[in-house]
């Protein structure tokens, strides 16, 4: 009765438009629960030759059309809101994430302090940041000025000073943007975030109000030790929204008859979101983190008890894939990962082609590896950035070892239409290197970002459809913490008891894959005893046990250590990770 | 599910609308309708911001409030490198020049901020021809009828100059024996550039434009360096050029060209071109820039194991194919120039157009 009272019976459509793929997701009641009904991909049309995203779109609703024989465009092409007679919809949860990042210029006091928050708030969407201005940057206004200029920025963030604290710096930088915006022709003046002092707001008004839009909310950081991003981020989006309407064209279009009836946000806020929502679920003594590679951003996005952390990178795997080399990693880092010898060239004239032609699709094995240990060195580079914004807390009690997540979520076809669930899980488990026991779940429709925007509207719908089927538990892995060098030590033993009756022992040595199949629908309490001071998830030399859901691939024992040790002898490296991964089935 | 893909343009005969625009917001110099040359200036923009911001109050040692008393200058004056800004008298006198050529656009609270007189940055037609639209502040349409070729890649840079073939063949490497005196200030044509001796001895030529139809990607930064633009036809690696574009280029030894060596903008739909503008009053078919994949167009496969390849599209599988590989994506079988009958993934081609 609580449930049939909750549920609404609103259908709603969610849209989802990436660089490469637009996607079109069909949700409504099924006896008195929210499924998801059908999803519909089409080729994104953001970028040329169409450069409007509508064509994209209507394209993915029709093949919704056409799988469900359920009429939602009308005769001229137009979505049909509100749902009639079972024909159109009643809400709709637009999510993007393609398109130009915002160009943005932080300000703030101290770089450790204002500016990092300035630096995690506009990380929050899709964006680049052309300038970065404090108290030490060694730059007078003039140069300031310039540096704003110079960048063109769509956005400026002013953060600094916390409440009660400094003023006159803060105002310095709060003159230089005055100024910048007042040279920068009118129709191309960015918007301004002032996240600081809360006691300069009334001259921060003065001094810039009228010149360029202004939004005034809450400190970002009011004091030293606290963090507060949720107006700012409102403010963030607001930006977002609009700045893509600007920039996109047929989006505001798309948008106009849907007024009270949709919501729009970054892909990867959604995504955002919803992690932070399921670390309130899971044990708060774990985080929950979501990964999604995409072909222009990575995001990453983790929770501890609701308090959520997101950062978007500009790497993917497709037109910034240069940037992996230019700013972060070098061919040995990616080539390290491949089971097949291919030269330093080949990865490189891999890394430009494909960046040229972002939607192509490796077809010969070596090329399949490549793009394979491209994800992996990709997660790898998000990953440690993203670790600088992880709580304090959790910093402390994890040190230099990868935090416990549990679950990690996954979006991205690299691994979603990996050839096999093996290849998936080696790129996962090189390139996050998970530390405990975590369970890795695919995101196979990439519904979590669309969830998350739908919450705006219907918050139940989300809760249903995360607990549905549409989300596939890979495996869990086991990871026993230690820095043995020396191969084939045994360091774990393990005993597997099913609700079936069936049990198997395991003696794990360093070096080493293991598995022990576990077929979903099945659930095993695996008993785990540590040989050494290794910490298994229960702590150094502590044993535990763990009841373990069955998956696609079961349980997996990664007992390679942490960094994964890879042999420093190429041939015999390339024989480490064909066996490793024909361990997981190849 | 037939959708427009952008498309490849090798022909020999087309009317086409080049784009140029300005990297950052600037201003259009020309108006639509006008006939430009390939070396006139289409558009102009400050790519460094020219604000001078002098700090009178510190150079004087005074309060910032105090300092507006001793500014000798006003808005809207014409300055000179030396004139006079503020000048504070008595016994320790002390003077404020001018650090450059400007125009002064604010005075006050202590400061005065100076416009600097300096030469914006030029964008080049690239290639003469028409003025067909103009993009207020961004750039401009020039309409050119003639042969295009369409590009993968430039290091950002335009030129116009008689066009060489260098090579034999479309896969010929380019040897320091290809590059002689007689090439300088030459277009020259390559079938493969793989080594970075090359792109010295072109420098020192120099060459007026390179028109490769492969390039070692690590080749990349010294391009870019080049100042000379260079134009990659078909991809990064050893493939060379695909056999219709170099046909194209052979034939037309002698020709002006125009290389236009953008680097690619997906969102802004620019990619680098080489133009052989005709005066002509024949009527040109409009060059598409984009079409359907279907049965019978040609193509062009993008990645191994048939990088560069042409193709005719045979057949579109409906559904997901299931590559060697493992992987399964949309299908598209073609027949190669060999005659050979294969299955791709329909996103590794791309369409050529020639007519």
């Amino acid at each position: 009765m609580m449930a049939t009272s909750l549920v609404e019976t609103d259908s709603l459509l969610a849209v989802d438009v990436g660089s490469i793929h637009t996607r079109a997701l069909l949700f409504d009641t099924v006896e008195d629960r929210y499924q998801l009904i059908a999803v519909g991909v089409a080729p994104s049309t953001a970028g040329a030759p169409f450069n409007d995203l509508r064509e994209g779109i209507r394209q993915a609703i029709e093949h919704v059309q056409r799988i469900t024989n359920r009429p939602l465009l009308d005769a001229d092409g137009q979505l049909i809101v509100p749902a009639t007679d079972d024909t159109g919809v009643d809400q709709v949860a637009l999510t993007i994430s393609a398109g130009k990042p915002l160009k943005v210029v932080i300000a703030g006091v101290l770089p450790s302090v204002s500016l990092r928050s300035a630096r995690r708030l506009v990380e929050t969407v899709y964006s680049t940041i052309g300038a970065q201005l404090h108290l030490n940057d060694r730059l007078h206004m003039e140069g300031r000025v310039n540096a704003i200029v110079k960048a063109h920025p769509d956005v400026v963030v002013i953060a600094g000073g916390v409440d009660e604290g400094a003023t006159n710096a803060v105002l310095q930088m709060v003159e230089a943007v005055g100024l910048a915006a007042y040279l920068i022709p009118q129709g191309q003046r960015p918007e301004i975030i002032f996240a600081g002092n809360r006691r300069l707001h009334k001259k921060v008004r003065t001094l810039l109000e009228g010149l360029a839009p202004l939004h005034i909310t809450p400190n970002v950081r009011p004091s030293l030790t606290s963090e507060q991003m949720g107006p700012a981020e409102e403010a963030l989006l607001q930006i977002f929204r609009h700045t893509r309407q600007r920039q996109m064209r047929g989006l505001q279009d798309w948008l106009a008859p849907l007024a009270g009836r949709s919501t729009f946000y970054p892909t990867a806020y959604g995504l955002g979101r919803m992690v932070n929502f399921l670390s309130r679920v899971y044990d708060a003594s774990r985080g929950v983190l979501g990964v999604d590679l995409g072909a222009e951003a990575t995001t990453i996005a983790a929770g501890w008890d609701g308090k959520g952390m997101l950062k978007t990178t500009g790497l993917g795997l497709g037109s910034k894939l240069p940037k992996l080399l230019r700013n972060t990693s070098s061919v040995e880092q990616i080539s390290r990962w491949l089971p097949v010898a291919v030269s330093d060239d080949t990865v490189v004239d891999y890394i430009y082609n494909k960046a040229l032609h972002p939607d192509s699709i490796p077809m010969t094995t070596e090329e399949l590896a490549i793009e394979q240990a491209l994800a992996r060195q990709v997660l790898r580079t998000a990953l440690r950035r993203a670790w600088y914004d992880f709580p304090l807390t959790v910093k402390q009690e994890f040190g230099a070892q990868f935090p416990y997540f549990e679950p990690i979520l996954v979006s991205g076809s690299v691994f979603t239409k990996a050839a096999t669930p093996g290849q998936a899980l080696m790129t996962l488990l090189d390139g996050i290197q998970p530390s405990g026991i975590t369970t890795f779940v695919l995101d196979a429709n990439h519904l979590l970002p669309s969830l998350g925007a739908a919450a705006d509207l219907n918050p139940i719908l989300s809760v249903h459809v995360l607990e549905s089927h549409h989300f596939v538990p890979l495996a869990t892995v086991i990871t026993p913490a230690h820095h043995i060098t020396k191969p084939g030590v045994p360091i774990l033993r393990l005993k597997v008891e099913t609700e079936s009756g069936e049990s198997g022992s395991l003696e794990v040595k360093t070096g080493t894959l293991r598995v022990m199949r576990l077929r979903p629908g099945q659930t095993a309490q695996v008993h785990v005893q540590p040989l050494r001071r290794v910490d298994a998830g229960f702590g150094p030399g502590r044993r535990g046990t763990v009841t373990v859901n069955g998956s696609t691939l079961g349980l997996v024992i990664d007992a390679r250590g942490r960094p994964v040790i890879l042999a420093s002898d190429p041939a015999k490296r390339r024989e480490q990770n064909n066996h490793w991964l024909q361990t997981l089935g190849g | 599910m037939n959708v427009l893909r952008s498309v490849v343009r090798v022909m020999p005969m087309a009317s086409v609308q080049q784009k140029r625009w300005l990297p950052v917001p600037g201003r259009v110099v020309v108006n639509q309708g006008q006939i430009v040359k390939a070396t006139e200036t289409v558009a102009e923009a400050h790519l460094e911001p020219p604000y001078r911001l002098i700090n009178i109050a510190g150079a004087l040692g005074v309060s910032r409030a105090e300092a507006d008393k001793y500014i000798a200058c006003d808005v809207g004056d014409d300055i000179h490198e030396g004139d006079v800004l503020a000048e504070k008298g008595g016994l320790l006198r002390k003077v404020v020049h001018a650090p450059v050529d400007g125009k002064v656009l604010l005075v006050g609270d202590g400061q005065v901020l100076i416009e600097e007189y300096r030469p914006p940055w030029e964008l080049k037609a690239g290639c003469p021809g028409k003025v067909a639209e103009v993009f207020p502040e961004r750039g401009v349409s020039i309409g050119v009828v003639g042969a295009v070729v369409d590009g993968a890649w430039g290091n950002n840079k335009v030129a116009y100059g008689l066009l060489h073939v260098a090579t034999e063949t479309r896969q010929d490497p380019l040897t320091p024996d290809m590059l002689s005196v007689e090439q300088r200030g030459l277009v020259l044509v390559g079938g493969v550039l793989d080594d970075a001796h090359i792109l010295e001895v072109a420098e020192g030529l120099p060459l007026r434009a390179l028109i490769v139809g492969s390039m070692k990607a690590t080749l990349i930064p010294a391009a870019m360096k080049i100042a000379f633009p260079i134009l990659v036809v078909d991809g990064f690696g050893e493939n060379g050029m695909n056999e219709r574009a170099f046909r194209l280029l052979s034939s037309s030894e002698s020709r002006n060209a125009a290389v236009i060596a953008d680097t690619p903008d997906f969102y802004q739909a620019k990619r680098p071109a080489v133009l052989l503008p005709l005066e002509t009053n024949e009527r040109a078919p409009a060059a598409p820039e984009a079409a359907a994949l279907e049965k019978g167009v040609l193509v062009r496969v993008v990645r191994a194991p048939y990088a560069g390849a042409l193709a005719r599209v045979i057949a579109l599988p409906p559904g997901r194919v299931r590559f060697p590989n493992g992987l399964r994506a949309a299908a598209a079988e073609i027949r190669l120039e060999n005659g050979e009958r294969v299955l791709v993934p329909a996103a590794n081609l791309e369409i050529l157009v020639q007519s």
